[in-house]
């Protein structure tokens, strides 16, 4: 067990120093901070100074390293748009996006696992055919046109929901249900293929057969077989949450980093753009890592097995 | 000097069989009456007979071998019982009679009181007998959930555990399934079987998974089960050795329907349908003939809309009639029902 | 009830026919579409007309047939836009999953076959760069390299090739192992005629099988992408871009985003359901 943890932590680190790697050359070969940060009429010798300042002027290698080191200390240098360190500009911005996260996420668990054990439930029902249809819709669905269909029925009609901006709970619900309306189909899919798996296994026959109640089969004997995959994919849609977050906050002018990347890829402030991909690549990895020791908790063939296979 | 029948070196006399054989002594207590049962399958390629008028009695104490190759309604009639069978299946007719009740009037609520209750069930693949994320414990606990305190249900599962012959049995209570070996695990569902002291025990191919070595171990431990407990079985297989070592009677299926029934002793000795002849000509004994006897043709469930003796295809002494009519069920002899024309001619 | 029993039945096979044919029709549509875009607009879908601007579909009041789906904010046909918006989906979701599925596959039969250490080298990068949401990366390049058609396929192929490695190399896995393979071997041939001729062809099924379910995804992502401006550039019309510029008329000209909305809805249901229908097909266990 621990040789696994070990090797899960390793890749992780790997991964975020992949992330660092690709967009220290991206940045520094493409971009070109200097021009940007300075005035029209600056001076030759003001650009000098800037760039010694910067580091710009040492050789790669050397700049990579300290860019590294900086980043280790959570410094993701200046934001030239917003005239602060970017780290700080980032953290501000993060509660708005983890609101919308969490919120997406309860949506999507609440009415997915709803949905699809409500599918399996009641087989061949209308029941079923609403839950899967619904789940198609949300896969297939282009979400952000969704989530404007959205407002323009609740906000702009009905005149129910505040159609943008961070703010009560009654501004949350859009947004939320937009973000997670993919996450919602695939989890619903999910519980309902594992449940009909688990569900057509010898031991659940044998359940029945042993006189058990319809509702213990059910919630002790099958969901908790069913539920290890669908913790995982939780997991792994929480991140790509952090993805589709970049066009609901647009959508919603929600004040979440989501938005900030755009601003900042367009106002091409470099330092943004690093440090919020790196967080965010900090954040998923983080969050598969946190999922695959879970497994071990729940599924004890996992944690009594002496080498992962 | 004893008479009695060899069979692939299991010797059994005629004195081996027990007495309750007997039908009209008082001692023998039926408990279990399946009549005219019949199970259909509604699917896209038509009406599939999985159980076809099939009748049997079981009287505590017994041992019933319901024998038939795969796909002949054996583990359907076993479900009939219990009234689990799956869709698209349905039961479209006849009783099951368990102590006097027809177990079809009853609804699912009062069903659940009987199953694993008085009739329990072992099934064939005993690793997936057992659900694998709790323990062995837990879910022999679950059979008797009647008993409220832990410490009671604790020590009844210990019990049973030990009765199946599972050394360390506190321990092994907290163990999973995929802890321990085939045999293990059958046995621990054996326990899991008649911890609640059923009436009866229902096994479907409980050996058939297990090495041949553990095979007979757990068929001896059944059958000291059942002398000791009065706990009438029913044993579903495949395999005549089986029947051989523990079943006092038998049922011969065949897609869906019952070819031949007599006792243990009088089918090993004289089998008159056959179906029954092939199936104890087809395996192979050491000393015997040189050629393997197989049944030409494939096993399995017949649509409703086949006519005559279900059998007739594959069978060795056709006749024009078989194709057109039933055979109904004749007794041969005494307690020895047979269905078959031949047996008409003769 | 019925209703909704019905708009199950059109997503399934027709009695008679073993296909979902609605969606196949549909699909069929969307690329003739695509294909033969130029011929069948009404207008211009650049032409500016002033004099015309924001006017409804034809069933609405003020509507005209001559322009069945409206006018934009600038006089423009959606109806012509909307069509020239299905030809770029289609380049850029074939372009995109050709690349990807190109580059993936090789990755992911070489990594399969050969086994350690290239397996793990590779299979370290593709778990690398799954561990980034695959949007934001694209944000990231495209922001660098500033939009067009080029970058948004290259972009997308390379959010999407880890997927058709992974497959390819799970796939690979299983295929080396068998018979006919380790007969090639004994027989001397090369591992890359080995990896051409007898392993690849028994990948192509399930390929295939991720790339009709791969199609409507790309097709929504290069949609968000011109969403958020991020896509192909003006004037060429694209459905996310239609979408992006109809938000600020939500109230007064809902056509301008439900339009192309709907279209780029039914070409996603469609592809949806034929790849859920060709996966059934061809293999119902297929892990995917």
């Amino acid at each position: 067990m621990k040789r696994y943890v070990l090797s899960r932590i390793a890749q992780g680190l790997f991964t975020i120093w992949a992330v660092t790697a690709v967009l220290f050359c991206l940045t520094r070969i493409f971009g070109d901070p200097i021009s940007l940060m300075l005035p029209l009429e600056a001076t030759e010798q003001d650009r000098k100074n800037l760039t010694r300042q910067l580091n710009l002027d040492k050789p790669i290698p050397v700049q990579y390293l300290s860019y590294i080191n900086d980043v280790a200390h959570g410094n993701f240098g200046l934001s030239y748009s917003f005239r602060q360190p970017a780290a700080e500009v980032i953290l501000k911005r993060i509660p708005a996006t983890v609101e919308l996260a969490c919120g997406a996420m309860i949506f999507s668990i609440l009415i997915g696992i709803t949905a699809g054990m409500l599918s399996v439930l009641r087989p061949r029902t209308w029941i079923e055919r609403i839950s899967m249809g619904l789940a198609l819709f949300g896969q297939a669905a282009p979400f952000f046109w969704v989530g404007l269909m959205l407002i323009m029925l609740f906000s702009v009609y009905l005149r129910l929901l505040p159609s943008s901006g961070r703010g009560g709970l009654v501004n949350l619900i859009l947004p939320s249900i937009t973000l997670g309306m993919w996450s919602t189909a695939a989890i619903a899919r999910l519980t309902r293929s594992r449940m009909r798996d688990v569900l057509s296994k010898e031991y659940i026959k044998l359940a029945r057969l042993k006189g058990l109640r319809e509702s213990i089969i059910i919630w002790k004997h099958a969901f908790r077989n069913a539920t290890i995959p669908i913790i995982t994919l939780i997991g792994l849609e929480l991140g790509s949450m952090l993805g589709g977050a970049v066009v609901t906050e647009t959508v919603f002018a929600w004040p979440g980093i989501g938005r900030l990347v755009i601003e900042a890829v367009l106002l091409r402030d470099y330092a943004l753009v690093s440090g919020i991909t790196i967080f965010v690549s900090f954040i998923f990895v983080g969050l598969n890592l946190v999922i695959d020791l879970t497994y071990g908790i729940i599924d004890p063939r996992v944690a009594l097995s002496k080498h992962r296979v | 000097m004893r008479t009695g029948v060899k069979y692939i070196g299991v010797f059994m006399a005629e004195s081996d069989v027990p007495s309750i054989m007997n039908q009209n002594t008082a001692l023998s207590e039926v408990c279990l009456e399946v009549k005219n049962l019949k199970v259909l399958f509604h699917t896209p390629r038509g009406i599939l007979r999985a159980v076809d008028d099939v009748s049997f009695t079981l009287s505590r104490g017994e041992i019933l071998g319901l024998v038939g190759e795969s796909g002949c309604g054996k583990t359907m009639t076993a479900l009939s019982i219990m009234n689990l069978i799956p869709f698209p299946g349905k039961i479209s007719g006849g009783k099951v009679l368990f102590m006097d009740k027809n177990l079809l009037d009853l609804t699912q609520d009062e069903m659940r009181l009987i199953r694993g209750q008085r009739i329990s069930m072992v099934l064939q693949d005993p690793l997936g007998s057992f659900n694998p994320v709790y323990s062995i414990g837990n879910q022999l606990s679950e059979v008797v959930r009647k008993e409220k305190a832990r410490k009671e249900r604790y020590g009844k599962v210990v019990h049973a555990l030990k009765q199946v012959r599972i050394s360390n049995a506190e321990d092994r209570f907290h163990s999973y399934s995929f802890e321990l070996s085939g045999g293990m695990n059958q046995r621990c569902a054996i326990a899991m079987a008649l911890l609640p002291a059923p009436e009866i025990i229902i096994a479907d191919e409980p050996t058939t998974a297990l090495d041949v070595t553990i095979q007979l171990q757990v068929l001896a431990l059944l059958k000291e089960l059942n002398k000791s407990g009065r706990t009438a079985m029913i044993i579903i297989t495949h395999d005549f050795g089986v029947v051989a070592v523990i079943c006092t009677k038998v049922v011969v299926m065949y897609s869906g329907r019952i070819m031949e029934s007599a006792s243990t002793f009088t089918i090993l000795k004289s089998p008159a349908h056959p179906y029954t002849k092939s199936l104890l000509a087809s395996i192979p004994r050491i000393g015997g003939s040189k050629e393997l006897h197989a049944i030409p043709g494939q096993p399995g469930a017949s649509l409703d809309s086949v006519q005559g003796c279900l059998f007739a295809s594959r069978c060795e002494s056709v006749s024009p009639i078989c194709r057109e009519q039933t055979p109904p069920m004749k007794e041969v002899e005494k307690n020895h029902w047979v269905s078959c024309w031949k047996i008409e001619s003769d | 009830m019925t209703l909704i029993r019905k708009l199950g039945e059109w997503s399934k096979p027709i009695r008679g026919k073993d296909y979902p044919t609605i969606p196949f029709l549909i699909l069929l549509v969307f690329v003739v579409t695509g294909i033969l875009a130029p011929l069948l607009v009404l207008h211009s879908p650049t032409q500016v007309s002033l004099g015309k601007m924001l006017k409804p579909p034809f069933f609405q009041k003020g509507g005209d047939l001559k322009y069945p789906l409206g006018t934009d904010q600038l006089g423009r046909d959606i109806f012509s836009r909307i069509i020239l918006g299905a030809r770029v989906s289609m380049i850029v979701a074939i372009t995109a999953i050709l690349l990807a599925g190109t580059v993936g596959v090789a990755v992911g039969l070489f990594a399969g076959y050969i086994g350690r250490p290239a397996d793990d080298i590779l299979m370290r990068l593709t778990d690398a760069q799954l561990s980034v949401p695959m949007i934001l990366l694209a944000i990231v390049v495209i922001g660098i390299f500033s939009p067009s058609l080029l970058n948004v396929v290259v972009v997308i192929g390379i959010t999407s090739w880890p997927r058709y490695a992974r497959l390819a190399r799970s796939e690979a896995i299983n295929v080396k192992q068998e018979d006919f393979v380790v007969y090639a071997k004994v027989a001397g041939a090369s591992p890359l005629r080995i990896m051409w001729k007898h392993i690849l062809p028994n990948l192509l099924p399930s390929i295939i099988v991720l790339v009709t379910l791969d199609i409507p995804r790309v097709i929504l992502f290069e949609s968000a992408l011109s969403f958020l401006g991020l896509g192909v550039p003006p004037p060429t019309p694209s459905w996310g871009g239609m979408i992006a510029e109809g938000r600020s008329y939500l109230a007064r000209a809902w056509w301008l985003t439900v339009m192309p909305g709907i279209y780029l809805l039914l070409i996603s249901l469609s592809a949806n359901l034929s790849g859920d229908w060709l996966r059934d097909k061809l293999d119902p266990s297929l892990q995917m």
